[in-house]
C-alpha cells in the first residue's frame, strides 16, 4: 500500500503542507517494503486546476491512501475515481499523523 | 441629462449594462429602464442567478432546453494514451487504471479532447446545461438564461441567447452578470453601447476601474450611471471628472426607491419621479 502526505519542504522530516493541490512536495511511503520517496509536485503554482492535476500526480504514482490537512472538492472527485483513500491530518508532524493514521485515529474524509 | 440619443434613434441597438461589482443595481436600471420604453427585449444574461423576471413578471413563458456535448469514454477503445488527459485545458479528463475518465462537471464542451485521441474511444453525447426562457411582460419580451445549479459554465446558455438577438427587431437591454470575466465580455462585445451602472464605495469604484478598462479594451461607447449616490466627493466622480468620463445619470439613495425594489416591483409603477427619470434616460440613450 502507498501512502502520500503533502510536505512544505523537501526533505523527510518535513512539516506537513497546510493544502493538497498547492503542496510542493509529497511524500510516499510504501507500507509493506517501508521504502520513502519523496517527489516535487509540478502542479502547485498552477494557475487553475491544481487540485486536479496533483490528484492526478497521486493516481499515476499509485498512491492509495493520502493524508492531508484538507483536499478541495474536484481533486476529492477524481481520488474517489481511482478508489484513493483521504484521512485529515490533525497536526504538521508527519510520524505523529502517520501513527495516528495506522492507530485509526484520523478521521477519513468523505 | 441633455436629449441628444446616444445610440441611433430607429435602428434597433444593444445595450449592455455592467458593473464589476455586483449589488451597484444593474438590474434595477435595467428593468426599469426598460419598463419606460415600449417594445424592446430584455435579456437576462446573468445566467447564473437572473433575477430580473422578480421584477417583470413575464406571461406566456416558453422554455427551451440548452444542450452541450460533452465526451464519454468507449472502454474498449481506450488505449490509456493521455492525449485527452493532456489537452484538456480545464483538468476534465483523468486517467485512472489507464483509461481515461470523464469529470462532467468540469467539462466546458470546447471539443479538443475529440480531436487528439486517435482511437476514436470519445463518444459525442448531449447533456443539458440550462435552460432559456422566453416571456412577455407588457410590451417587454424578456429572454432569461439559466444554467442548471452545478456546471462549470454558462457560456453554452449565453451564446444561446445572444444568438437569438442577433438581428433584433427591436432594441436589446443586456442586464449582464456582475463582474468582467468571459460572460460579461461577451456581452460587451455584442453590444452598441456599454453602461456601467456603478456605487459611490470603495468595492464599487474598485470594479468600475474593471469595467471601463473591459469598455476600453473594446473600444465601445459607453456612460457612467452612478446609483446610490449620497455627494460629489465620491471617488467614481472625481475619477470620471479628472479624465473627462461621461456621467450620464446619478440616482440618489433613497430609502423609498430600496423598499419598492425590496417587494420585486418596478419604481416606475410606484413614483412618477422615477418615471420621468428613466424615460428621460431612455430619450438620452435611445431617442424615444
Amino acid at each position: 500500500m502507498k501512502i502520500a502526505i503533502p510536505l512544505s519542504e523537501f526533505r523527510e522530516n518535513s512539516s506537513i503542507a497546510d493544502s493538497f493541490g498547492r503542496a510542493k512536495f509529497f511524500l510516499i511511503i510504501d507500507s509493506s517494503s517501508q521504502d520513502k520517496q519523496l517527489i516535487q509536485n509540478p502542479y502547485s503554482e498552477s494557475q487553475g486546476g491544481a487540485g486536479l492535476k496533483t490528484a492526478q500526480l497521486m493516481i499515476d504514482h499509485h498512491v492509495d491512501t493520502l493524508l492531508s490537512p484538507r483536499v478541495g472538492q474536484k481533486a476529492h472527485s477524481v481520488l474517489r475515481l481511482a478508489n484513493v483513500k483521504v484521512f485529515l491530518t490533525q497536526s504538521i508532524l508527519v510520524d505523529e499523523m502517520i501513527q495516528a493514521w495506522a492507530a485509526g485515529r484520523l478521521p477519513a474524509d468523505q | 441629462m441633455n436629449s441628444m440619443a446616444i445610440l441611433q434613434s430607429g435602428t434597433p441597438s444593444k445595450l449592455a449594462i455592467l458593473s464589476g461589482k455586483g449589488g451597484t443595481g444593474k438590474t434595477f436600471v435595467a428593468t426599469n429602464l426598460a419598463s419606460v420604453m415600449g417594445e424592446v427585449f430584455y435579456v437576462d444574461c446573468d445566467v447564473e442567478e437572473p433575477n430580473g423576471s422578480l421584477f417583470l413578471h413575464p406571461e406566456q413563458e416558453s422554455v427551451e432546453r440548452i444542450e452541450v456535448t460533452i465526451p464519454r469514454v468507449n472502454q474498449e477503445k481506450c488505449s490509456g494514451c493521455r492525449l485527452c488527459v493532456d489537452t484538456c485545458k480545464f483538468n476534465a479528463i483523468a486517467l485512472v487504471q489507464d483509461k481515461a475518465v470523464v469529470l462532467e462537471d468540469m467539462c466546458h464542451s470546447c471539443g479538443a479532447c475529440f480531436l487528439v485521441c486517435p482511437k476514436g474511444a470519445l463518444v459525442s453525447t448531449p447533456i443539458e446545461n440550462g435552460v432559456i426562457r422566453t416571456g412577455i411582460s407588457n410590451q417587454i419580451h424578456v429572454l432569461t438564461g439559466e444554467m442548471l445549479p452545478g456546471k462549470e459554465s454558462g457560456e453554452p446558455i449565453l451564446h444561446a441567447l445572444l444568438k437569438k438577438i442577433e438581428n433584433p427587431p427591436h432594441t436589446v437591454i443586456m442586464d449582464c452578470p456582475p463582474g468582467t470575466g468571459c460572460l460579461v465580455t461577451e456581452c460587451v462585445r455584442e453590444a452598441d453601447y456599454c453602461m456601467i451602472v456603478t456605487e459611490p464605495t470603495l468595492f464599487g469604484f474598485h470594479d468600475f476601474l474593471r469595467a471601463l478598462d473591459l469598455v476600453h479594451h473594446y473600444k465601445k461607447p459607453f456612460g457612467i450611471l452612478i446609483n446610490k449616490w449620497l455627494n460629489p466627493n465620491n471617488q467614481v466622480e472625481e475619477y470620471a471628472l479628472a479624465y473627462e468620463l461621461p456621467i450620464i445619470a446619478k440616482i440618489p439613495f433613497e430609502k423609498k426607491v430600496s423598499r419598492i425594489y425590496s417587494t420585486g416591483e418596478l419604481v416606475t409603477n410606484h413614483d412618477s419621479k422615477y418615471r420621468i427619470f428613466f424615460q428621460n434616460l431612455a430619450n438620452y440613450l435611445f431617442g424615444k
